[in-house]
């Protein structure tokens, strides 16, 4: 009975699930080795982003002049949609950027394009101010559901919150696509510091142009992005899990070509194509 | 005590459902479907949810209309348009199967201007071009040579006859190199996140 079971599980472990299932497990071995030594204090030295630092300076400037700040979680959904990871990312930056504004009495507006992004938005700005107890200075209003998984109707709603309302600087960072420019366009002819970010190839880019490099997180930065505001633990770790991944993909890359160049394998894009 | 274990339910549903998807993923014969199952109630949950984000926008824009917001006449558009959606999409409904209402409304006013919307991109992406000319960082600089390049390279009538060649060239090297290099980041992060989220140790939403 058990070789039958171990024999139909193994069944459906194909090349390239086998490799996902490696990858998972060497993500999960890397991400609790780093946290271990963390917990106990250790604190490694990240290359500085200029956005983020620019971001604490948007916060600080709004508690000063008592202006809002704006904050999208980007435009992606939670339920299958593309960029979930990154819509995920965003909703835990806003919970380090909330915690700021709530501690320094800065206002914030968060604007959402998705039910389960705007509910979980909420109850992370209502969590922060819980946390500084200033839970009466919460308002359910400050945190608006625009649109429903529509980009562009969410980007002119942003726009048009830009364009109305007087804001210390506009903050976004998630998913977003080509429907960025509409906002940030908005944002630079109101003078509007903002930071921005994502790891769409198609809004990379356009964000570059619009509001510089100085003010852009591109890709994998936008997920570094907590551990730089916040510096937990959990969140270093992810970081430092993500480079010994990454060294490991390395030598996985170059042992893979020079295997394939010698002809010791054949078909190896295989293993890393479902 | 009771308030710590009411933290503990969500975060126990987390680790079972996450258990629960990924043996799904990766066996067969043992849980075959539930990982479908549960993304499915996701929808239907997120469905009904949708009625507290519309909660969410009329109290937003009572607010400004009772106020007298600045811009409080659009949010009376809103709300009256929010409305006469709501009331064709249901009688329409009733009244038949194909929903013809809602359809109209769709096909003849939210497409028009949602194409307009997305046709103003092309001003704005000189705007944005041009900006960052005038910035005139490295970055901006190599950014909109490259760009220059690769449209020229489009044009069927080239200033330099070898353009085509030297654009495909950019496109096919420096670029996919470089976006490969960008999406195996991407890709890290977004395992890390999705890790973090199933782990239950990214759980701010729960405090």
């Amino acid at each position: 009975m058990n070789s039958f079971l171990i024999l139909e599980i193994s069944l459906a472990l194909g090349p390239s699930t086998v490799f996902i299932l490696i990858a998972l497990v060497a993500f999960v071995i890397f991400f609790f080795a780093a946290w271990a030594p963390l917990e106990r204090g250790r604190r490694p030295v990240l290359r500085p982003l200029r956005p983020l630092n620019r971001l604490r300076r948007i916060i600080g400037q709004s508690a000063e002049t008592g202006k809002a700040v704006h904050y999208s979680p980007g435009a992606g959904g939670l339920t299958g949609q593309v960029g979930t990871a990154e819509t995920l990312s965003g909703l835990t930056s806003l919970g380090s950027v909330a915690r700021v504004a709530a501690r320094t009495k800065a206002e914030m507006v968060v604007t959402t394009n998705d039910t389960l992004a705007y509910l979980i938005a909420d109850d992370v700005v209502k969590a922060q101010y819980t946390q500084a107890g200033r839970l009466e200075d919460y308002d359910p209003r400050q945190v608006r559901f625009l649109t429903e998984q529509d980009r562009l109707a969410y980007a002119a709603g942003m726009s048009s919150l830009l364009g109305e309302k007087t804001l210390a600087g506009n903050l976004m960072l998630g998913s977003f696509e080509s429907e960025y420019l509409l906002v940030g366009d908005r944002a630079n002819r109101h003078d509007l510091p903002q930071v921005v970010g994502s790891s769409r190839i198609e809004a990379m880019p356009l964000m570059l142009a619009s509001a510089g490099p100085e003010n852009t997180l591109l890709g994998e930065e936008l997920f570094a992005a907590p551990a730089y505001l916040d510096r937990e633990p959990a969140h270093l770790a992810s970081v430092l899990a993500q480079d010994r991944m990454r060294l490991l993909i390395l030598v996985v890359i170059i042992a893979g070509t020079v295997a394939a160049t010698l002809g010791l394998v054949v078909n190896i894009g295989d293993y890393f194509l479902r | 005590m009771s308030r710590r274990f009411g933290l503990y339910i969500p975060l126990v549903l987390i680790y079972l459902s996450a258990a629960v998807v990924l043996v799904d993923f990766f066996t067969d014969g043992l849980v075959d479907g539930i990982g479908h199952w549960l993304a499915l109630w996701v929808s239907i949950i997120a469905g009904i949810l949708l009625l507290l984000g519309l909660l969410n926008i009329v109290r937003v824009h009572i607010t400004r209309l009772t106020t007298r917001h600045e811009s409080a006449i659009y949010s009376a558009i809103l709300l009256v348009s929010l409305l006469a959606v709501l009331v064709a999409g249901v009688l329409g409904r009733v009244q038949q199967p194909g929903d013809g209402v809602s359809n109209w409304i769709f096909q003849y006013v939210y497409q028009p201007l949602s194409t307009t919307l997305f046709s103003l991109m092309a001003f704005l992406m000189i705007t944005a071009a041009l900006r960052a000319l005038r910035v005139g960082t490295v970055e901006s600089s190599l950014l909109l040579v490259g760009a220059l390049i690769v449209l020229l390279g489009q044009v069927t009538i080239s200033p330099i006859n070898n353009l085509a060649a030297i654009s495909q060239w950019f496109q096919d090297y420096p670029v996919l190199g470089v976006i490969r290099g960008i999406l195996i980041g991407t890709a890290l992060g977004a395992i890390i996140t999705s890790l973090r989220y199933l782990l239950g140790v990214d759980n701010q939403y729960l405090r």
